[in-house]
C-alpha cells in the first residue's frame, strides 16, 4: 500500500488537531496521486465512467485526456490560411549575429497548464516560399529563413522571453540567388523558383511541470516569406 | 476488501484512539480501491504512480553547434569505391554526435515502441557536371538537331545521397552500430553496392542538384546546346524518422545517423526486377561532397501495451 497513516493515535495521549489534518492530506495526496497498481482490485472492475472524461478547448484545438493533452492546428482558421516570416520582424537583415532576435511564427503555439512531471512531444513541418529578394544584407549573399521550436515557461503562448536552441533550427534559402529582374538568364533556362521553396519538418521534446508554452519561432535575413501550409502537432504524457 | 462505510463521528460522541485509526486504516489495505469505493471520473493517468506511458526520452544535438554556416562544418566525401564505409555523423573534430543510451540500455520489450526523429542542416556541393560523366547512371544521350547530328546528354536527375539510423544492441561500449530494423547497411546487389529500397525504413534520401534541362525535342531529336543546366540547393535541413516495436526483448545502447552516397535509383535485370538504389562511382569526386553543419536526433521509448 502507499498510504500510510503518518500519524497512529493512542488512548491517554495528547489528541492534537494538526495529527488529524497530517493524515487528512497524505490521504488526500494518495487520492491524488499516490495509487499504485496494488492498490486496485485486481479484478477487472474499471468502467468507462470511472474514467475522467477528456476535456476539449476548441479555441486552442488542444485536448486534455487520460494520458495529458493531445492536440494539432494546421492553418490560422477560416480567414488565416497562410502565416508569414519576415527579416524586418526579426529586425536582423543587416545585423552581424542574428542568433538573439527570433520571432513567433504567428498561430503555431500551445500554451499547456500541466498538472505534473510531463514530457511533450512537439511535432510540425511547413512549406514556405521565400523572397525573392535581392535587397543587400552582411550575412554574405545568401539569405535565409530559419525555424525552429520555442518554449517560454508560464507565459501565454506566442509572448514574452522565448528559449531557442539555434543549433536546432532548419533553415530555407532565398529565392534564385542573386536574382534581380534585370540580370537575366531568367524563365524557362533558370526558373527563379529554383530555389526559395523549402520543406521543414521537426520533432522537439520538452519536458514541463506546470505552465509551459510551445510553438515555433523564426529568425529571417529574407524580406519576406509565405509560409504556405503548416501543421502542428502536440503529445504529452505525464511522467 | 469490502465497501468502506464507516459513519461519520458526531458531535457529543465518544471517540477512541481505535475509532481514529480504523478510519485511516481504511485506506491502508491492498485493493482498497474497487467499484464500491471509487467515484465516476475518479481516475486519470496522473494518479497513478510508476506506470508511465513514456519510459525513457533522450535528445541530443548533431553535428556542429550553431546554425550559421560559417565554420565548423563537417564533410562527407561521396564514396569512389568498393567496399563503402558510411559516414557518422560528428563534429567537426571528428566526435561521433550519437546517441548513448548509458551502461544499462533501454530495454525494449514487447508492447514498447522506440520511436526517432532528427534533422540537420547541409549543403551537397558539385562541380562541372558530374551527371554528365562517362557511364553515369541515369546518362541519356539523345540525337541532337546538328548538322551534322550530334548528340545532347541529358540525366534523369535520380541521383541523391542517403541518410539513414543505425543502433548497436551488442553493449555500450557502443562499436558494433548497424541498421535499424526494416534498414540495411550497404551490400552487394550483382555487379553494384547498394541498397534493396525495400530496405530503406529508416533512411532519408537527400538530392545533390537540381539539373534543367530546358526544350523539348522536336521530331525525335534535341535543339543544340540542350545541357542540362545544374543548380545548387544551397543549404536546406533533410529530417526523417523512424518506429520500431520489438517482438520481444532487445537492449539498446546507442543510436546514430549516417550519410553516404552519391547513389542513383535502378532495379534488377531479372526475377521479380526489385527496386533499388546503388553508389554511382561514375559521378563520385572529390568534388561531389555534402557539408552540414548542425542539428538534433531525439528518441523516445513508450510503452504501447
Amino acid at each position: 500500500m502507499s498510504y500510510t497513516p503518518p500519524n497512529v493515535f493512542a488512548n491517554g495521549t495528547p489528541f492534537l488537531a494538526s495529527d488529524v489534518k497530517e493524515n487528512d492530506d497524505a490521504l488526500r495526496i494518495y487520492l491524488h496521486e499516490g495509487v499504485v497498481a496494488g492498490d486496485l482490485l485486481n479484478t477487472a472492475w474499471v468502467q468507462t465512467r470511472h474514467v475522467q472524461a477528456p476535456v476539449i478547448d476548441a479555441f486552442s484545438g488542444v485536448q486534455h485526456g487520460v494520458t495529458g493533452f493531445q492536440g494539432s492546428q494546421w492553418d490560422g482558421g477560416a480567414l488565416v490560411r497562410c502565416q508569414f516570416g519576415s527579416a524586418f520582424l526579426t529586425g536582423k537583415r543587416y545585423g552581424a549575429t542574428v542568433q538573439d532576435n527570433w520571432e513567433v511564427v504567428p498561430q503555431t503555439a500551445f500554451t499547456l497548464d500541466l498538472r505534473r512531471d510531463a514530457t511533450v512531444i512537439f511535432h510540425w513541418w511547413m512549406e514556405s516560399m521565400n523572397g525573392p529578394d535581392n535587397g543587400p544584407r552582411s550575412l554574405g549573399s545568401n539569405a535565409y529563413m530559419w525555424v525552429t521550436e520555442y518554449t517560454a515557461g508560464g507565459l501565454l503562448a506566442g509572448t514574452g522571453i522565448k528559449s531557442v536552441v539555434p543549433t536546432y533550427a532548419e533553415e530555407v534559402v532565398n529565392n534564385h540567388l542573386g536574382w534581380t529582374s534585370n540580370n537575366p538568364p531568367a524563365g524557362p533556362e533558370t526558373p527563379y523558383s529554383i530555389l526559395g521553396y523549402g520543406n521543414m519538418s521537426g520533432v522537439k521534446l520538452f519536458n514541463g511541470t506546470n505552465k509551459l508554452a510551445v510553438g515555433l519561432a523564426h529568425l529571417s535575413t529574407i524580406d519576406r516569406s509565405a509560409i504556405i501550409n503548416w501543421g502542428i502537432a502536440l503529445e504529452v504524457y505525464y511522467l | 476488501m469490502s465497501r468502506i462505510i464507516r459513519a461519520p463521528v458526531d458531535a457529543g460522541q465518544v471517540i477512541t484512539a481505535t475509532d481514529l485509526n480504523n478510519t485511516y486504516n481504511d485506506y491502508n489495505q491492498p485493493t482498497a480501491l474497487q467499484a464500491d469505493n471509487t467515484r465516476d471520473q475518479a481516475f486519470d493517468l496522473p494518479h497513478f504512480q510508476n506506470v508511465v506511458i513514456i519510459k525513457n526520452t533522450q535528445l541530443n544535438a548533431l553535428g556542429n553547434t550553431g546554425m550559421l554556416h560559417s565554420a565548423p562544418v563537417t564533410t562527407v566525401a561521396s564514396e569512389l569505391a568498393a567496399p563503402i564505409v558510411v559516414h557518422p555523423v560528428q563534429d567537426a573534430a571528428g566526435t561521433e554526435t550519437r546517441m548513448s543510451f548509458g551502461a544499462n540500455g533501454w530495454v525494449l520489450v514487447a508492447g514498447d515502441c522506440l520511436r526517432v526523429w532528427w534533422n540537420l542542416s547541409l549543403k551537397c556541393y558539385y562541380t562541372g557536371s558530374p551527371w554528365d560523366n562517362a557511364s553515369a547512371l541515369g546518362r541519356y544521350n539523345i540525337p541532337s538537331d546538328t548538322s551534322p547530328p550530334g548528340n545532347v546528354v541529358i540525366t534523369d536527375g535520380f541521383h541523391c545521397w542517403l541518410a539513414y539510423l543505425q543502433w548497436d544492441i551488442t553493449s555500450a561500449a557502443l562499436t558494433n552500430f548497424v541498421a535499424v530494423p526494416g534498414q540495411s547497411d550497404p551490400t552487394t546487389i550483382g555487379a553494384y553496392e547498394g541498397f534493396y529500397t525495400q530496405f530503406l525504413n529508416g533512411g532519408t534520401v537527400i538530392s545533390p542538384w537540381t539539373v534543367s534541362s530546358y526544350a523539348f525535342a522536336n521530331n525525335g531529336v534535341m535543339p543544340a546546346g540542350n545541357k542540362g543546366v545544374g543548380f545548387n540547393h544551397e543549404w536546406f535541413a533533410p529530417y526523417g524518422m523512424f518506429v520500431h516495436a520489438p517482438s520481444g526483448q532487445v537492449t539498446v545502447y546507442g543510436i546514430r545517423l549516417v550519410i553516404t552516397g552519391i547513389l542513383h535509383s535502378g532495379h534488377l535485370a531479372s526475377g521479380d526486377q526489385e527496386n533499388v538504389l546503388i553508389y554511382d562511382y561514375n559521378v563520385g569526386d572529390k568534388d561531389q561532397y555534402i557539408e552540414y553543419k548542425g542539428g538534433r536526433i531525439s528518441a523516445v521509448h513508450q510503452r504501447l501495451a
